[in-house]
């Protein structure tokens, strides 16, 4: 057993004791938001590290993947095992509906569309108010159910949050190893020659979409369930600046920077609770003085 | 109402003054991108920091609004540079990644610098012109508003003619169509990101001092701002000067049209609507993506 | 020798349980657009609490203050309450400004057995879902929208058109659909906007407006926009009342109510700092002294949320969760405007106030007992 495997092997066994180590509920959720943060950055990770396109859409597919779950877990009283196919198969879809016409244009093209689309599902969930009730939100949303068993107790949420990060991060791995992934490495390092070897960069680029689309989704789902409430605000650009910092800084392109970026910056803004009013402006510090002085990422 | 003269001028004349007000507030954004190749995700507290700094030396240094605007357009120079010096010139060579994640943290640290030092409590600038209303036959034309769009026009004939015909702007043009070939024939590209710094931060400081006496003042109000800038950018072909100016104009107008024939919500839709019909009839923007000046 | 022991043990418990403070945990926004709610929040706060201290605290023990920034955001609501729940060990939680992390607390606080004060938010949803076959632990010291919409719709009786502009949050939208549930059916509606929070720009709007000549315009924004809209409505020399819920008793536009131009208009809140009663004359001193601000409504909130709690810790003999929200549901607590009961869904029936701008300054007309 080399160095490499005993670490993961050790940090896989602090993962699945965390809930015994620490009993407290506040270290436990957020503890599940950063598992929920690691889906999300694996899911930006894939379209800007693996593809080196820029995309504002997070949030969009974080909102689909909100209100799907949200709406059939309320209206309908669905299982969360179904609510969670179909609001991955809600991101699939508004993966392919951006992604189709803006990915043939231009790079530049895609940035705009990413972020137009974004900013305009927030105005249908505020507008469409039948079916999102507006700017009211949705309140009371239910607490996860897999197949009957209830996940209520911060516990129970902590594993089913630690098993979708690492179905994400598994997910990842298997892509980016498979003969797509190589196609989407090829793609993003030089077009021109990826062409010539036959790979058609746009069909690589929008399965890459699609599938960051549905694991956006995904979060957005365990989101909703775990906080129990969702407004249009969920479609808010706050998430996103978080989320390019982990996957930039944790080191964009690799499969476990974006996870170590995810757990630094979810537990760095907590840790600075300390000191509540001079949190952010130390926050911000931080993050200039890493991007100043260790620009390349924080890890390899 | 919907076919009164009057209403659908006085909606015009809405339109140009917002309209050169975002062209205004959006240059300096296009001028980064454009020269540098860079997005500058602190454009927003730029615009809020000139709105306190003016604040500040009115309050503080008892300077009247005329002279406290000049010398806050002289501290934003100052600081643009530092900004440019600190962030932009270090990572020329790398991604868009490091100067974006820097100039996000620069902004988050602006924000609640100014919320520690001046408070959360939102303040008020009062300038001469801000009571002051023309009426033309019925259409109303408001003092503060006119001297933005003064200003705009001033500031733009300044700008294209130091781009033209000082050694500096020619550097900074051939930055922006040929950084290696800059480079070959001895262009200090370090030297051309301060300066881009500082006439960036000039010209959203200058759309600081003029705009912000209309509303008020608190830590977060370069969001909005910072939102319309961006849309008014990538509608102008991003990083183009010219396209950014008519661009501006063109969104005041069918906000205004749009918030006076329809209702708020529509107005909101509007940026969008437009970005995404520019894309779809010219992808290169308005007058395509360089910046010509 | 055992005996010894016990009693010494004894003794240090009781010593632990006297040198123990008393911890209340507001979560509220600190950054952010609303952050000037906020800072308002943290002072009353403070200042609620130190008036406690100085006259000894809490069945002898003292009273210490804790915030931690929600951002007006209903995850960080949550991880806000959390932290100050388990970490920091609160006894009570006040707060939010915004509903949406309200509501997204509750639950957290039902886990957590200890009382939640709502201090400030005023969706009705939040009430409904407190008290009897609820969420036993939430209370509310302020009006909510359905009751203060129904001081609205009574006093708009007379007007027969009307403009509305709300803010497009759950705030604006939601309170404008309680007032218009409760306005007369010939009522016109000449125009319903709902704008951004940060939307700084209302000439569309105004020049709408005041080419529709409506009686009125119901207003439903905040401090920071009304002062924008206010400014702009000057300039247009316009001479349509504000009505409904402008913040007209705000420090943010006294300058701008001061010139006059806004007599006649009218609105109804849970609080204004120039009502005139001794209790809040010594209030409004204190913070006045202390701050060199007039308090904010935000900040008599929570104010008075810091002074209902004491008083059933007081009568309860303890900060045991249940037995504080045993002694809440049974509070007469005199309040600053008048006695403060919860009913069953542990609302208070707090009354507002209906403020009118007469010859540039916001006068008290009436106190309205909610219904």
């Amino acid at each position: 057993m080399n160095r490499r495997t005993a670490a993961f092997a050790a940090a896989g066994l602090v993962v699945l004791a965390f809930p015994l180590l620490v009993q407290s509920p506040y270290l436990l959720h957020i503890a599940v938001v950063t598992g929920i943060y690691v889906v999300l950055a694996q899911s930006l990770n894939l379209v800007l590290g693996y593809c080196g396109l820029l995309s504002l859409a997070t949030p969009a597919f974080f909102g689909i993947g909100a209100y799907v779950a949200t709406l059939l877990a309320l209206r309908a009283g669905w299982d969360t095992a179904a609510t969670l196919v179909l609001a991955a198969a809600g991101g699939l879809v508004a993966g392919v509906a951006i992604g189709f016409p803006s990915l043939r244009v231009s790079r530049h093209a895609f940035v705009i569309v990413t972020l137009a689309a974004t900013l305009l599902l927030q105005l249908v969930a505020l507008n469409w108010e039948d079916v999102t009730r507006g700017s009211l939100g949705l309140p009371n949303i239910p607490s996860a159910r897999f197949l009957g068993f209830a996940v209520v107790e911060r516990t129970q949420w902590y594993y089913a949050a630690a098993f979708a990060a690492t179905c994400a991060v598994a997910l990842t791995g298997l892509i980016v190893h498979s003969r797509f992934g190589r196609a989407m490495l090829a793609v993003r390092d030089d077009e021109q020659l990826a062409a010539a070897c036959g790979i058609d960069a746009f069909r690589t680029r929008l399965f890459a979409f699609c599938i960051s689309g549905a694991l956006a989704a995904v979060a957005g789902a365990l989101y909703a369930h775990f906080i129990t409430y969702i407004d249009p605000g969920v479609f808010g650009f706050s998430v996103t600046e978080t989320l390019h910092t982990m996957v930039i800084l944790g080191g964009a392109g690799t499969l476990w920077g974006p996870v170590a970026g995810a757990v630094i910056f979810t537990a760095l803004p907590e840790a600075l609770r300390l000191t509540p009013e001079l949190r952010s402006l130390i926050y911000g510090a931080i993050l200039l003085a890493i991007v100043l002085y260790q620009p390349r990422r924080l890890l390899g | 109402m919907a076919t009164d003269p009057l209403f659908l001028a006085q909606l015009a004349a809405n339109g140009l003054s917002v309209g050169l007000g975002y062209a205004l507030a959006a240059i300096g954004l296009a001028l980064i991108f454009g020269i540098l190749g860079q997005v500058n995700f602190a454009h927003g507290e730029l615009y809020m920091l000139a709105a306190f700094l003016l604040y500040w030396v009115m309050r503080s240094l008892g300077l009247p609004y005329w002279p406290g605007a000049l010398a806050t357009i002289a501290l934003m120079s100052a600081f643009g540079a530092l900004l440019a010096q600190l962030i932009i010139v270090p990572n020329l060579e790398r991604g868009f990644e490091a100067v974006v994640l820097g100039t996000l943290a620069l902004g988050i640290i602006l924000q609640n610098a100014v919320r520690l030092i001046f408070g959360a409590t939102p303040l008020d600038i009062s300038a001469p012109l801000e009571n002051l209303s023309l009426d033309l036959g019925g259409v109303l034309l408001f003092g503060q508003r006119l001297l933005v769009a003064g200003t705009f026009l001033v500031a733009f004939t300044a700008l294209w003619s130091f781009l033209r015909y000082s050694e500096i702007g020619r550097a900074m043009r051939a930055m922006a169509q040929n950084p290696e070939a800059c480079l070959m024939v001895g262009i200090d590209g370090r030297r051309v990101a301060r300066w881009t710094g500082a006439l960036a931060a000039a010209l959203v400081g200058l759309a600081g001092v003029t705009i912000s006496p209309l509303f008020d003042l608190y830590p977060n109000m370069g969001s909005e701002v910072v939102v319309k800038s961006f849309a008014v950018v990538i509608i102008g072909g991003m990083g183009n000067v010219w396209g950014a100016a008519i661009a501006g104009l063109a969104l005041g107008l069918a906000e205004s049209y749009a918030g006076g024939l329809g209702n708020a919500a529509l107005r909101d839709a509007i940026a969008f609507i437009v970005m995404i019909a520019m894309l779809l009839a010219r992808p290169q923007g308005i007058f395509g993506r360089t910046v010509r000046v | 020798m055992m005996r010894l022991l016990i009693a010494l043990a004894g003794l240090v418990a009781v010593a632990a349980a006297r040198g123990q403070d008393i911890k209340i945990g507001v979560a509220g926004p600190i950054t952010g657009p609303l952050a000037f709610l906020g800072q308002h929040m943290k002072w009353a706060g403070e200042l609620a609490t130190d008036e406690i201290n100085r006259q000894g605290g809490v069945l002898g023990r003292k009273l210490i203050f804790l915030m931690q920034d929600s951002a007006c955001r209903p995850a960080d609501g949550v991880a806000s309450a959390e932290k100050l729940l388990s970490q920091d060990g609160v006894d009570v939680m006040l707060g939010d400004v915004c509903s949406g992390s309200t509501m997204a607390i509750m639950p957290v606080i039902e886990k957590a057995q200890k009382p939640y004060i709502v201090t400030v938010s005023t969706h009705p949803d939040i009430t409904n879902k407190a008290g009897v076959g609820g969420n036993r632990w939430v209370f509310r010291t302020v009006a909510h929208d359905g009751m203060i919409a129904a001081v609205v719709a009574q006093k708009m009786k007379g007007l027969k058109s009307i403009a509305i502009v709300g803010e497009d949050t759950d705030y604006g939208r939601g309170a404008v659909k309680l007032m218009r549930e409760r306005l007369p059916a010939d009522m016109k509606i000449v125009s319903e906007d709902y704008l951004k929070q940060a939307e700084t720009d209302f000439l569309p709007i105004l020049t709408r407006i005041r080419a529709a000549k409506p009686d009125a315009i119901a207003t439903y924004v905040l401090d920071q926009q009304a002062a924008n809209l206010m400014k702009q409505y000057l300039q247009f020399g316009m001479n349509i009342p504000l009505v409904g819920r402008p913040p007209l008793g705000s420090g943010v536009v006294a300058e701008l109510v001061k010139t006059s131009k806004f007599d006649g208009s009218w609105t109804v809140y849970p609080y204004y700092d120039r009502f005139s009663n001794p209790k809040n004359e010594a209030f409004t001193q204190a913070y006045l002294a202390r701050y060199n601000q007039p308090p904010h409504y935000a900040g008599w909130g929570v104010y008075e949320g810091v002074k209902v709690y004491a008083d059933a810790v007081k009568r309860a003999g303890t900060t045991d969760g249940a037995k504080v929200r045993d002694a809440l549901e049974k509070s007469n607590y005199d309040a600053i405007l008048g006695p403060m009961r919860f009913d069953a869904h542990h609302q208070a029936g707090i009354r507002m106030m209906w403020i009118v701008v007469e010859k540039g300054t916001p006068t008290v007309k009436e106190l309205v007992s909610a219904k």
